[in-house]
């Protein structure tokens, strides 16, 4: 499960020895993020993501479990008792607050980190499995905070669910019967509130198994690198801890400080004021939109406008979950052999040309459903399936990589500027 | 002067100091051993026997990293210096140098060698230059005995009668250190000894960490005390007007049920006949209502046993063989006064905080 200079775990105390006999959970800990498990030298900060992801599903799980306690889920009762968690109860605002902007962070830190991979290569092979398993943790969590945001039941929870159950409602013959099995009714109400709070409870658990699932495929290979070349020797791989918890540890503390400044500072910008009025299944709010972290996926949705066979509202549905399906195809549309971007000359730019990409359909998602943007969304939608369906398959077959180093301690020796250029190129290729 | 405290953290430095008269002995029992040491600052026979005789207490403490202590050859060190900036490294391992005062570069460097009663531990202080040129600022001396300054540059040891920070400060490429005498023997071992830089950076770390942690459990804590809509509820106020003597009534205070019973003179004589000495929870009805009030008995209508609601104040129910309150769970029996004569309740029914707002109007809480 790791290099064979990995450290074996020493009890340090008779009651660990005892314990190690018995339940080895301090080995398996010392080697999954200990000093038992060799790491790549060369991570830079962008390998930070990972364990910050972890970190704000861990503050989900907290304040969610503790918020549960205060949360009604019946229609009368829900907006209530959330205003009854932001006024009455002992620092309720506080939790409340960090749950609601810990979901906005979480989706900040685990987007950086899906680009981190799509940049690196760490779909690529031994990786594949991992990759799926985080597309699988991805799907997870937009379902998870979706229904967490209809709970407050205000007028974009409401609306929100009621469309978002719409989409249900585009697949032909039996989707309407889907959409009511769904909601429990014609329209969300007590039903689809109590059961969105069950499985809203339930799913972050879910969650939790497939990190450790993800986590374990990682160590299987061991992490990647910046070069993307495989550890060779011991040479090419510090112990985890204490390098790799100190330099977590720093970006722990740049996350907590951005994490707190919006939420002692700025807690309801990444919101909707529209969710502080109570749901009113008479009345829709001018203009609904999701949380930022769908406004891409929201705008592919809604970039199809005219029926092609099938209705524009299929189309729509059927882009949406693609743009996500495909990326579990992602192994075999990329097949060029080189992993990191860094050595990929062409690829690279294609990479952040998909970034931009990614932006300006988050930010078309966010606006209304009105020239220009829709037109925006349109072009945008083509390039991102483009972009995987197309560009990369042909990029893997014609481009040519840079000379990969010898090995990753080959690369680091050769100092930070170099080291993301194959030896002796550093001078010509600056470096990303 | 906060850094001429003692600081049992320097201990290999500390060490250095403590051992200064041995190795002072015996360096005038070499004699000669040192001539070819072009550094005469080292001459450290010359240090007046009064101050090696107390060495012991004196302390060194300064703000830069912690050195390696000197080990016992290579008599040559300080002087090899060569224009490199990584000279205080070898000059550590030098015989005659301990508690160094060494930094290289810009970085502002403070030090104080100094003994509590004012005498110098200090013997010598150096600078070196490694860049041609390099300006160097005059330490803060104050004065020197004879035979320890030692001018190296522009740069001077010093000492003097009084505790005496010394204040380098180092603005370029040089080699900076303090020298004082140390015993051969205290170098033992001593590298594992004492804190390191790193280990202080990673206590203070984890300490705020934990300090964070803490401060950070305290919401996810206090969550679960009563909130501010419950303490709301906390005090609740009750018009008594229509409670004729011999009758009580339930009403609720902090979702518990609390008697009011205006009793009859009959029941207050019976109340206070009661000797307290017979009693399990010695309290006279008087201590258990208001002045001027005594027929107004108010209590909680829990049971001290297991906090059932003991039957009594509705008309018609079993008042117990004294009059009072009845527990039907276990049997409790309370008298008049609410007081617990028998069964298997420990104390009388508790009686709120309460006071009344007016004659007829009593606030709970």
């Amino acid at each position: 499960m790791s290099f064979p200079w990995a450290e074996e775990y020493q009890p340090k105390s008779p009651f660990m020895r005892w314990l190690d006999q018995r339940l080895p959970l301090p080995r398996l800990v010392f080697g999954a993020v200990g000093g038992g498990y060799p790491v790549p030298r060369n991570l830079n900060y962008f390998w930070n993501f990972g364990v910050l992801a972890g970190i704000a599903l861990t503050i989900q799980l907290v304040t969610g479990i503790v918020l549960a306690m205060h949360f009604a889920p019946a229609g009368t009762l829900a907006f209530d008792s959330v205003e009854h968690i932001m006024r009455n109860v002992n620092q309720g605002w506080l939790l409340r607050y960090v749950h609601a902007n810990g979901a906005s962070f979480f989706f900040i830190v685990t987007y950086i980190h899906i680009f981190r991979g799509l940049y690196y290569g760490s779909y690529k092979a031994p990786r594949e499995v991992v990759w799926f398993l985080g597309l699988v943790i991805f799907l997870l969590m937009m379902a998870t905070a979706f229904m967490g945001y209809v709970l407050p039941w205000g007028q974009m929870s409401f609306w929100g669910a009621k469309v978002i159950t719409g989409l249900f409602g585009a697949i032909p013959l039996v989707g309407e019967p889907i959409q009511q099995w769904l909601l429990g009714g014609f329209a969300p109400d007590n039903a689809a509130l109590n059961r969105f709070f069950s499985l809203h409870y339930l799913l972050p658990f879910v969650i939790v198994g497939v990190v450790i699932l993800h986590i374990w495929a990682l160590h299987i290979p061991g992490s990647g690198n910046p070069t993307g070349v495989d550890v060779k020797t011991a040479q090419d791989t510090v112990p985890f801890h204490p390098y790799y918890t100190a330099k977590d540890g720093f970006g722990l503390g740049v996350f907590l400080i951005a994490f707190a400044l919006v939420v002692f500072f700025a807690p309801n910008a990444l919101g909707h004021a529209d969710n502080y009025i109570p749901a009113n299944p008479l009345s829709t709010p001018a203009h609904i939109v999701p949380e930022w972290y769908f406004w891409p996926f929201y705008a592919i949705l809604r970039a199809f406008t005219v029926d092609f066979i099938l209705p524009a509202k299929l189309w729509g549905v059927i882009a949406m979950f693609g743009s996500i399906l495909l990326l579990f195809f992602l192994p075999w549309l990329d097949t060029s052999p080189v992993r990191s971007g860094n050595y990929r000359p062409t690829f690279k730019w294609f990479f952040w040309v998909l970034v931009a990409d990614v932006l300006i359909l988050g930010y078309c998602g966010g606006k209304p459903a009105e020239e220009p943007y829709v037109m925006i969304s349109q072009i945008a939608t083509i390039y991102y399936f483009a972009h995987f369906l197309i560009i990369l398959p042909v990029l893997s077959t014609f481009e040519r990589a840079l000379p990969l180093p010898n090995s990753i301690s080959e690369s680091v020796l050769h100092g930070e500027a170099a080291e993301a250029a194959p030896i002796g190129t550093g001078a010509t290729v600056p470096a990303e | 002067m906060d850094r001429l405290r003692h600081a049992p953290a320097f201990r290999s430095q500390q060490q250095d100091v403590a051992g200064l008269e041995a190795r002072l002995r015996q360096r005038e029992r070499s004699g000669g051993g040192e001539q070819d040491d072009p550094s005469p600052g080292l001459a450290l026979e010359r240090l007046p026997s009064g101050v090696a005789a107390e060495v012991g207490e004196a302390a060194i403490v300064h703000g830069g990293s912690l050195q390696r202590p000197v080990g016992e050859s290579e008599t040559a060190g300080l002087d090899d210096v060569d224009g490199d900036p990584e000279a205080g490294a070898e000059a550590q391992n030098a015989a005659d140098i301990a508690g160094l005062i060494g930094l290289i570069e810009s970085e502002a460097h403070a030090g104080a060698i100094a003994r509590r009663d004012g005498s110098v531990i200090i013997t010598q202080i150096a600078c070196w230059q490694t860049a041609p040129g390099a300006a160097i600022r005059r330490p803060q001396v104050t004065g020197r005995p004879p035979g320890f300054a030692r001018a190296c540059g522009s740069c001077h040891a010093f000492s003097g009668g009084t505790p005496v920070p010394l204040f380098l400060e180092v603005t370029t490429n040089r080699v900076m250190m303090a020298t004082v005498g140390h015993a051969e023997g205290a170098v033992e071992g001593a590298p594992e000894e004492g804190v390191r830089r790193r280990d202080f950076i990673n206590i203070a770390a984890v300490s705020f960490a934990g300090v964070g942690a803490a401060v950070t459990l305290f919401p996810l804590i206090n969550q679960m005390n009563p909130s501010a809509d419950v303490l709301a509820l906390a005090s609740a106020e009750v018009d008594i007007s229509r409670i004729q003597p011999g009758q009580a009534i339930k009403t609720i205070w902090r979702k518990q049920p609390v008697f009011i019973r205006n009793l009859t003179p009959q029941e207050i004589e019976a109340a206070n006949a009661v000797p307290l000495s017979s009693l399990r929870d010695p309290q006279t009805l008087a201590e258990r209502t208001k002045e001027g009030k005594t027929n107004w008995l108010i209590t909680l209508g829990v049971c001290t046993h297991l906090g059932c609601v003991p039957l009594g104040a509705a008309e018609g129910e079993n008042r117990g063989e004294f009059g009072g309150y009845f527990c039907p769970c276990h049997g409790s029996h309370y008298d008049t006064a609410a007081r617990i004569r028998k069964g298997p309740a420990p104390a009388n029914l508790e009686v709120p905080e309460y006071e009344f707002t007016s004659d007829t109007v009593v606030r709970i809480g």
